[in-house]
């Protein structure tokens, strides 16, 4: 700072004596940083915030809401963003967990089409017990103040009342072609169970299993593996190949992260009922699978790349899958960081971030030595390079402040955020020209939301920055 | 010719001694015609007296203090004194008694038959002895061992004539010595004062005694040493120390000077008592009237102050050697008086509505009415006040001053005050730079950056408390600031006085013990 500068603060500085400082500027200023970090509510273990977040479809009421578990202890709180960045947390009360039996939730899916939709809470170990449950949940609407917002017991009949790790894995999708009713998968660790349009009586209708051989995809999972990856099992549904039976038709993608051997990723579908194995690719390392994205290269609204996350190595992205037929496979683009990273590959997600035409890979290494402290942790971002027909790192986010074992990217997610105000307050789909994908990334003890990526974010110097919370 | 006129009238006074010894009774027919010439110079000189005030100063004879008077009697009789004295102390009796009567023959003093007296009865000779007696306490019957005196002669003619012895006729008791029948006796010291001009009162010490005797004086006193003083009108006022012997004659002889240079004068005002100051009033008065004393010849400024009375100045001119008296009259004031007085008045300034009147303590004239008074002295609150005065009446103003508070506290509190506003602007600086530090990333942020600020960045919280902080020291400064100014101009409480008025006046007044100056007031 030079001398004049120096001045002119100090001249700042008489006027601020003169009238007084006002201290509320910085509350303002902090409300205006492009960057939100949202840290753990009261009672909350502050340790795990931002380790096990689950974006939702819409606000909830808001412009944007997601939910944050704890991976040690069942603590469930929803957190809401309304269009001028403004957060709201609102913790689900024991009396509404009692079912969970104070058990671990480390899972999390949405199904969609309900209004308010349904939470599935995944706890595979529960308390005192060898087994895991799985339950619904239906956080309160404002709107509705007479709805039942209790967790209730969710019986898996396919996969008995006793099955080990049960909820391990959860997400939710439409596998079977019927649009008007979500269908949600749920994992444990040797099967997965898909349960269609949404019937969840005491009956197999629509149930199957994967993975007793000679079946092409082995979908068991190692409960031996690193802790750091075995907490969730990695489901994703996607629709990455076309499906004759309609455009809606989505394929299921199961990673299967092993403590020896290599990891895998199974591609299933659903037809007639039955959970079909598509193809199975084998991974170069045990953490193969542990993290999964389906992203769209070309900005033309279908996905048509899967990333994969093999944490402690690479992440592998595989494009092109629209020219393809199932079960033939894209060509694999290894991700390799520069230097090589701690857990790079830990999660994974696919989003527009440069402003341009198709969505950015973005592969966190939460464990990454970032501004000189150990477990920082940072999200690189990277981009097709058609030249060198390679994968490109053309950008990095970190905390601005990282701090020692911060953890960030420990989770990486994109939000739906709705700029309508009239659209959320009726409860309304959002207007597409309102609707913005902004960047959620979780730490150790915070969750950061990015107010200024997906298409707001131009990575161009020269390119203006507009802000999801400007009209 | 005055002097000559004195130094007769000196001799002729010891003329009138009809029971002088037989030499002096001698010495003093053959000087007859002398003392007359003197005696009637002494009238030519008591007759030029009342026109000695114009008496031109070459006429009077110049004399000084320290000049011997030649008087050769005296002289001579002092020599015999001292040989009668020298011979006494050798036990020769009857020579020394001769001697004392040579020096009686010369000086008629008194104390020379006392002295002879005391030798015949050393000698013996009684009889000598008690004529001697006799004849001293007839020149001195008042003198102040006349009776002791008086019982010794009675006991010497008792043991001169005794009675005669019961039942033996004829008989003549033995004589019985004087010295073991009556008590010792000494011979008498002599002071002999005399001064020209004579009759020049003569103080003993200081002449808080009061008057001893006029000159020419002959006595015996006190074998201590004494100052002497001698005054007289128009002459300048000699001072002289002896120490009296019993076995001297101390022989003083003063000549006094005349203050011809100077003028006579003195002021007498139709009210007594009022300050009289010459020339000049800042060096302060010199007397009161009526006054009298010497002044330098050429014109003088007389002012003439009383309370109670309008000042009065005049204009007098004095001549060398002369005598003048001056009538001043006092006409009573139409004012009043403001006086400032009291033990803390010392230093303290008095001004009257609005305008500095005197230093205190002090008095100071102010017309009939309300007058707003302020006192001022340093270190002390000011005593201000509106007072009444009324005609001819004194207001005494006796202040109890209150001390003003001292300034350190608000001089300490200020400085205080300034530090914390020092620090004010500090912290309010970091907490500027923060919020611009943080600005200056936001835009960085707009610009493509991906390490962008985000809402809990700590420099947020850190300008906040800085801003808080600083708010809190401008706040502390601001109290201290106030805190001090009230302190700077902050008073103690107010300087208080006792205020007292009194009419003072003063007119003429006749009573049984005579006619005057009546001084009167109301208080």
């Amino acid at each position: 700072m030079g001398p004049s500068k120096r001045l002119i603060m100090l001249a700042v500085g008489l006027l601020c004596g003169s009238a007084g400082c006002n201290w509320t500027k910085f509350d303002d200023q902090a409300a205006d940083a492009p960057v939100r970090s949202i840290g753990a509510p009261s009672g909350f273990d502050s340790h795990d915030f931002g380790k096990s977040i689950t974006p939702l479809s819409t606000g909830r009421g808001s412009a944007a809401a997601f939910v944050a578990t704890s991976l040690n202890g069942t603590h469930v709180v929803l957190v809401k963003i309304d269009s001028g960045g403004g957060v709201k947390t609102t913790a689900v009360s024991d009396s509404a967990l009692v079912a969970a039996d104070s058990s671990t939730i480390t899972s999390v899916a949405e199904i969609p089409g309900g209004n308010p939709t349904s939470l599935l809470l995944g706890s595979p170990e529960v308390r005192d017990q060898d087994f895991g449950r799985v339950y619904t949940y239906t956080p309160p609407d404002p709107a509705n103040s007479g709805m039942d917002d209790t967790a209730k017991t969710l019986l898996i009949p396919a996969l008995g009342s006793n099955d080990s790790g049960e909820g391990r894995g959860l997400t939710a999708g439409y596998f079977d072609g019927v649009a008007e009713t979500a269908d949600y998968v749920v994992g444990s660790d040797d099967e997965i169970a898909v349960v269609v349009d949404g019937v969840v009586a005491n009956t197999a209708l629509g149930t199957t299993t994967v993975g007793v051989a000679p079946l092409a995809c082995d979908v068991s999972y190692d409960a031996l593996q690193d802790s750091r990856f075995a907490v969730r099992r990695p489901l994703l549904a996607a629709r990455l190949w076309a499906d004759p039976r309609g455009p809606s038709v989505q394929q299921l993608f199961a990673g299967a992260p092993r403590a020896t051997g290599m990891g895998t990723l199974s591609i299933l579908n659903v037809a007639d009922g039955v959970v079909g194995c598509l193809a199975s690719v084998p991974g170069p390392n045990p953490e193969f699978g542990h993290a999964l994205a389906a992203g769209d290269a070309n900005g033309d609204g279908v996905d048509d790349f899967l990333v994969v996350g093999a944490p402690g190595q690479r992440a592998f992205v595989y494009q092109g899958w629209d020219v393809l037929v199932a079960p033939a496979l894209p060509p694999a683009l290894a991700i390799t960081p520069t230097p090589t990273g701690v857990d790079f590959g830990f999660a994974v997600a696919a989003l527009n971030v440069d402003g341009l035409d198709g969505d950015e890979v973005l592969v966190s290494d939460p464990r990454a030595t970032v501004g000189g402290k150990t477990g920082a942790g940072h999200v690189l971002i990277y981009k097709f390079d058609q030249a060198t027909n390679a994968m490109v790192q053309v950008g990095e986010i970190a905390d601005h402040s990282p701090d020692t074992d911060e953890n960030f990217g420990y989770t990486v997610n994109v939000l739906n955020f709705c700029g309508d105000d009239a659209a959320v307050a009726a409860g309304a789909a959002c207007p597409r020209a309102a609707l913005s994908r902004i960047l959620l990334v979780g730490a150790a003890n915070q969750v950061f939301v990015y107010f200024r990526v997906g298409d707001h974010i131009p990575l161009s110097v020269d390119q203006t920055v507009a802000d999801v919370r400007t009209p | 010719m005055i002097r000559m006129g004195f130094a007769r009238a000196h001799g002729g006074r010891h003329r009138g001694t009809p029971r002088d010894g037989a030499g002096g009774v001698k010495r003093g027919r053959g000087r007859t015609a002398a003392a007359v010439v003197a005696a009637v110079a002494v009238v030519l000189v008591a007759l030029t007296r009342p026109a000695f005030a114009q008496m031109p100063p070459a006429v009077a004879a110049p004399g000084t203090g320290a000049e011997a008077a030649p008087d050769a009697d005296l002289q001579a009789a002092k020599a015999e004194f001292e040989t009668a004295q020298t011979l006494f102390i050798r036990d020769q009796y009857d020579q020394a008694a001769a001697h004392f009567l040579d020096a009686f023959a010369r000086k008629p003093f008194s104390a020379f038959l006392f002295n002879a007296a005391v030798s015949y009865e050393k000698a013996q000779k009684l009889e000598k002895a008690a004529e001697f007696f006799q004849k001293y306490l007839d020149r001195e019957p008042g003198a102040p061992d006349a009776a002791s005196v008086k019982t010794r002669i009675e006991a010497l003619r008792t043991i001169l004539a005794p009675p005669a012895m019961p039942g033996v006729p004829g008989t003549t008791p033995a004589p019985v010595t004087p010295s073991t029948a009556l008590p010792a006796l000494e011979t008498k010291g002599l002071v002999v004062i005399d001064s020209k001009p004579q009759g020049a009162t003569i103080y003993l010490d200081n002449k808080t005694n009061g008057v001893f005797a006029k000159t020419p004086w002959q006595g015996s006193l006190e074998s201590k040493p004494v100052k002497l003083l001698l005054e007289a009108k128009g002459f300048k006022p000699e001072e002289r120390s002896i120490s009296p012997r019993s076995d001297k004659l101390v022989d003083v002889y003063i000549a006094l000077s005349e203050e011809h240079f100077l003028g006579w004068v003195e002021i007498v005002s139709n009210v007594p008592g009022a300050d009289v100051f010459i020339d000049r009033k800042d060096i302060g008065a010199i007397g009161k009237t009526p006054f009298t004393g010497h002044l330098k010849p050429g014109k003088h400024t007389v002012f003439l102050d009383r309370i109670g009375f309008k000042p009065v100045q005049q204009e007098i001119d004095i001549l060398p050697g002369t005598a003048t008296q001056h009538m001043i009259k006092l006409d009573r004031s139409d004012n009043g008086w403001i006086n400032v007085a009291g033990r803390g008045a010392y230093g303290a300034s008095v001004s009257v509505d609005g305008k500095p009147a005197c230093a205190a303590p002090c008095r100071t004239e102010v017309p009939p009415g309300v007058h707003r008074v302020v006192v001022q002295k340093g270190g002390f609150e000011d005593y201000q006040s509106e007072l009444r005065v009324d005609r001819g009446a004194e207001t005494t103003v006796e202040v109890s001053w209150s001390p003003r508070p001292s300034k350190r506290t608000a001089y300490v509190t200020a400085a205080v005050a300034a530090a914390f506003l020092g620090g004010g602007l500090y912290v309010g600086y970091l907490s500027n730079q923060n919020h611009d530090g943080v600005q200056s990333d936001i835009k960085a942020s707009s610009s493509g950056a991906v390490t962008m600020v985000d809402s809990n960045d700590p420099r947020f919280s850190r300008g906040k408390w800085e801003a808080v902080g600083a708010d809190v020291l401008f706040g502390v400064a601001a109290l201290l600031a106030v805190s001090a100014t009230v302190s700077f101009f902050s008073h103690g409480p107010d300087s208080v006085a006792a205020v007292d008025q009194r009419v003072i006046g003063f007119g003429p007044g006749v009573s049984s013990d005579g006619g005057g100056v009546v001084a009167w007031g109301r208080f």
